[in-house]
């Protein structure tokens, strides 16, 4: 069976301490997501999602603080929003589905919360089959 | 006729012939240089024939002009890069697709089809393409991508712009000047600054740090004001990414910079950099009142990222890279 395979850039106040207590609650997620703690859902830079999938990824994930008031740096959660919503629209034009990119705002409470978007993700990448096909 | 001045050769890709007209427009020193040059092909000036220059063993200088779109043009490009001591990449085409670059991701077939079924065509030219092909002429096939040179071959020089600068023209004559005394560039030579444009612009806002576009406009919607910053007046304008060297002409006749230059130095994804800028200064002020829903709703405004980002340098795009691999699988 086809495996997706899914980088995971998680913002290091938020996401990826819900996915540390998804851990620490021992709740199952699919293995198929390889995170990557970043220190701003902001910070994830156009090209390293537009490299993920150059080296072989399905899909990419991120993971930011709650919008309006949660960032730590006040405003990179907008900052993530308006870059992945002109590359959604960017990669459509190339022909390439824009469902490929997700992104989620998790805070460090709702662990349950990211286990249900990686399951939700991993399955929707699962029915679009692998990028290079 | 054969002398003993070095051998020049000026070969064309799929060109539009602005840089023929950007090179003869220097003037006096093209004069010059020509009469210490022996010009051994240019279709525009001389009837030199595809079989002169192979029959030649060594060219000092070739100047290619345009991108490679059909298998002439890459027959061209392989052949001047093994006979000629030095290559020019002349114009934003040869250096990173340019215009015709546009047409990278569409099929060839499709791309002819296109042309023979649009009212732009000439009615009858299929029964000129045909009575050519009676007596023996052929139009060569397109290529499978449409490549920069500078993908295809190393150039020694590069010359962007979109037609190049008189200024680096100039500058590219003198090196010319330079080699008829034995003096060779350096490999990978770029005719440009290694800046952006924004740091010579004559609009330049006093802090760039704390610039904020406010709305998103394309340009019949709006009046551009002829000092104050384009980003400013909402009105995206490529400056932050591509390199200057060009005279800023375009921002002179209050147009924003359409990015014929190509990227800044150790920036090789224009779309994907300026995507990242444009969302850290849009609208920066206002993240909260909009909210989501009302950053998506301008966001909106931006009706072709491919074009706007892309219009030069597609063929050299990371996303190019990804949507081509995905297609040759």
């Amino acid at each position: 069976m086809y495996e997706p395979k899914i980088i995971a850039f998680l913002c290091r106040w938020c996401a990826s301490a819900a996915a540390d207590l998804a851990g620490v609650s021992r709740l199952s997620y699919p293995a198929n997501i390889i995170p990557i703690v970043v220190p701003c859902s902001g910070r994830v830079d156009p090209r390293a999602i537009i490299e993920a999938f150059l080296n072989g990824a399905d899909g990419v994930l991120i993971g930011g603080c709650h919008t309006p008031n949660d960032c730590h740096y006040i405003s990179g959660n907008f900052k993530a929003f308006k870059r992945i919503h002109i590359l959604k629209k960017l990669l459509k034009q190339f022909g390439i589905e824009p469902e490929r990119i997700r992104l989620e705002w998790i805070s460090a409470t709702e662990a349950t919360k990211l286990v249900q978007v990686t399951k939700d993700f991993v399955e929707t990448i699962r029915k679009l089959g692998p990028l290079a096909r | 006729m054969s002398s003993n001045k070095p051998k020049l050769a000026i070969v064309y890709g799929s060109v539009c012939g602005g840089c023929d007209v950007s090179l003869v427009n220097v003037g006096e020193p093209l004069a010059d240089l020509l009469t210490n040059y022996d010009v051994i092909y240019w279709s525009i000036a001389l009837d030199g024939k595809l079989h002169t220059l192979e029959k030649l063993e060594r060219i000092d200088v070739a100047i290619y002009m345009g991108p490679i779109r059909t298998e002439l043009n890459m027959k061209l490009a392989k052949l001047i890069r093994e006979k000629a001591d030095l290559v020019v990449a002349y114009g934003t085409c040869a250096v990173y697709g340019g215009i015709p670059g546009l047409g990278a991701l569409i099929k060839p077939s499709t791309l002819v089809e296109t042309m023979k079924s649009t009212v732009t065509t000439t009615p009858g030219s299929e029964k000129v393409v045909k009575s050519m092909e009676k007596e023996g002429l052929k139009i060569p096939p397109l290529t499978n991508q449409c490549l920069p040179l500078s993908v295809v071959v190393e150039p020694d020089v590069l010359v962007p712009g979109c037609p190049p600068a008189v200024e680096n023209v100039e500058k590219l004559i003198d090196i010319l000047k330079k080699y008829l005394r034995g003096e060779k560039p350096v490999k990978g030579l770029m005719l440009a600054e290694p800046r952006s444009l924004c740091e010579e612009c004559p609009r330049r806002p006093k802090d760039m740090s704390k610039l904020v576009i406010p709305n998103i406009y394309r340009l019949h919607e709006a009046v551009p004001k002829e000092d104050k910053c384009f980003l400013e007046q909402g009105i995206l304008c490529l400056g932050p990414i591509t390199r200057a060297g060009c005279g800023h002409r375009c921002i002179k006749a209050n147009m924003p910079c359409a990015g014929c230059m190509g990227p800044v130095q150790r920036v090789d994804d224009v779309g994907l950099k300026f995507l990242s800028s444009l969302a850290s200064a849009l609208l920066a002020d206002k993240e909260k009142e909009l909210g989501e829903e009302g950053l998506a709703k301008l966001l909106d405004k931006i009706v072709d990222p491919q074009g706007l980002f892309y219009r030069y340098t597609l063929p050299t795009s990371y996303l190019t890279k990804l949507v081509l691999k995905r297609l040759r699988k």
